[in-house]
């Protein structure tokens, strides 16, 4: 008989409808809290199961005054096809836990902000049920 | 210090929790985070065990980020200079973060009230807007500058929101 894993989670989030030209769509989109020094930010980001790196807009690395000459410009690619992004470690609070993660900042204005699985999936679980609109977070492993 | 072990500056901070002043100073005798052991090098029993210290592992730089309410930790990082040199890529300073930073709100209250006042939030269809309870504290399309407002209205750490346009073009990442 094969042994079942059953897994806990600490945290519960609702999953909020967006209206697309496509239809309705669902999107996990956690608070979190972005530092750098003295300067921090609360957003949401969409937890992204599909994306390398947390990615956020570069106006974010602007209001949190990441010097320019600390960011690394590196190629991504994107569905359109490969861009340029910049490369920072920040701080990120998710339910009081820091996490330092390397995040990548695009210049454009409506990329939504994502958070992806370097460093912030070994670190948390999630599980989905999009058909309940649930999604849940844990940190322990 | 041992020769091949890199200590990375660590920003000294004093603040206060639960009427407590802390010194967030760090000192070099407790702890070691070795790398080149088979085992996972960024959680150390100790710190599995507290909950309050967690690193970021990159393929170009560890960072050795820590916080802790106890009045002294030690980073210390066997490294070599190849690595060190990486470290310099982002530059080595380690950020600790003040004890208010590291309680992130729920931000429940906003949420829901966001929710709930999507007849108010019309009229900022694809603008960015901080709300701080239930109160809309700024608006507008550039986030530095709606962000800035905030902060000059008190809000130290807004909540920055972009309001969703009736339609949106769907997201594929």
């Amino acid at each position: 008989m094969p042994s079942i894993t059953k897994l806990d989670f600490e945290h519960s989030y609702k999953i909020s409808p967006l209206n697309t030209l496509q239809g309705s769509t669902l999107r996990p989109m956690l608070p979190i809290r972005l530092c750098y020094q003295n300067e921090q930010i609360d957003i949401n980001a969409m937890v992204d199961t599909g994306a390398d790196l947390s990615m956020f807009q570069l106006d974010i690395a602007r209001a949190l005054k990441i010097p320019d000459d600390q960011l690394r410009k590196e190629k991504f690619i994107l569905a359109t096809g490969k861009t340029d992004a910049w490369l920072f470690p920040l701080d990120i609070v998710v339910q009081g836990v820091q996490i330092n993660c390397r995040c990548a900042f695009i210049d454009n204005p409506d990329w939504p902000n994502v958070l992806g699985r370097e460093t912030i999936f070994d670190k948390m679980k999630f599980a989905f049920r999009q058909g309940v609109r649930q999604f849940y977070l844990s940190f322990s492993p | 210090m041992a020769p091949g072990t890199l200590t990375l500056p660590i920003r000294k901070q004093t603040t206060n929790y639960a009427d407590e002043a802390i010194d967030y100073s760090y000192n070099t005798t407790t702890a070691a985070v070795s790398k080149n052991t088979e085992e996972d090098p960024a959680v150390s029993n100790t710190e599995k065990s507290s909950g309050e210290f967690f690193t970021g592992d990159m393929n170009s730089r560890r960072i050795y980020n820590a916080f802790s309410k106890s009045k002294t930790d030690t980073i210390t990082i066997e490294d070599n200079q190849e690595e060190q040199d990486k470290s310099n890529l982002f530059g080595s300073e380690i950020f600790v973060a003040p004890l208010e930073s590291i309680t992130t709100p729920s931000r429940n209250v906003e949420m829901e009230w966001i929710d709930s006042h999507s007849d108010v939030l019309k009229a900022y269809q694809g603008q960015w807007v901080v709300v701080e309870g239930s109160k809309l504290i700024a608006h507008g399309n550039d986030f530095v500058a709606v962000v800035t407002e905030a902060k000059t209205k008190g809000i130290m750490i807004p909540y920055a929101v972009k309001v969703p346009m009736d339609i949106e073009l769907p997201f594929i990442g």
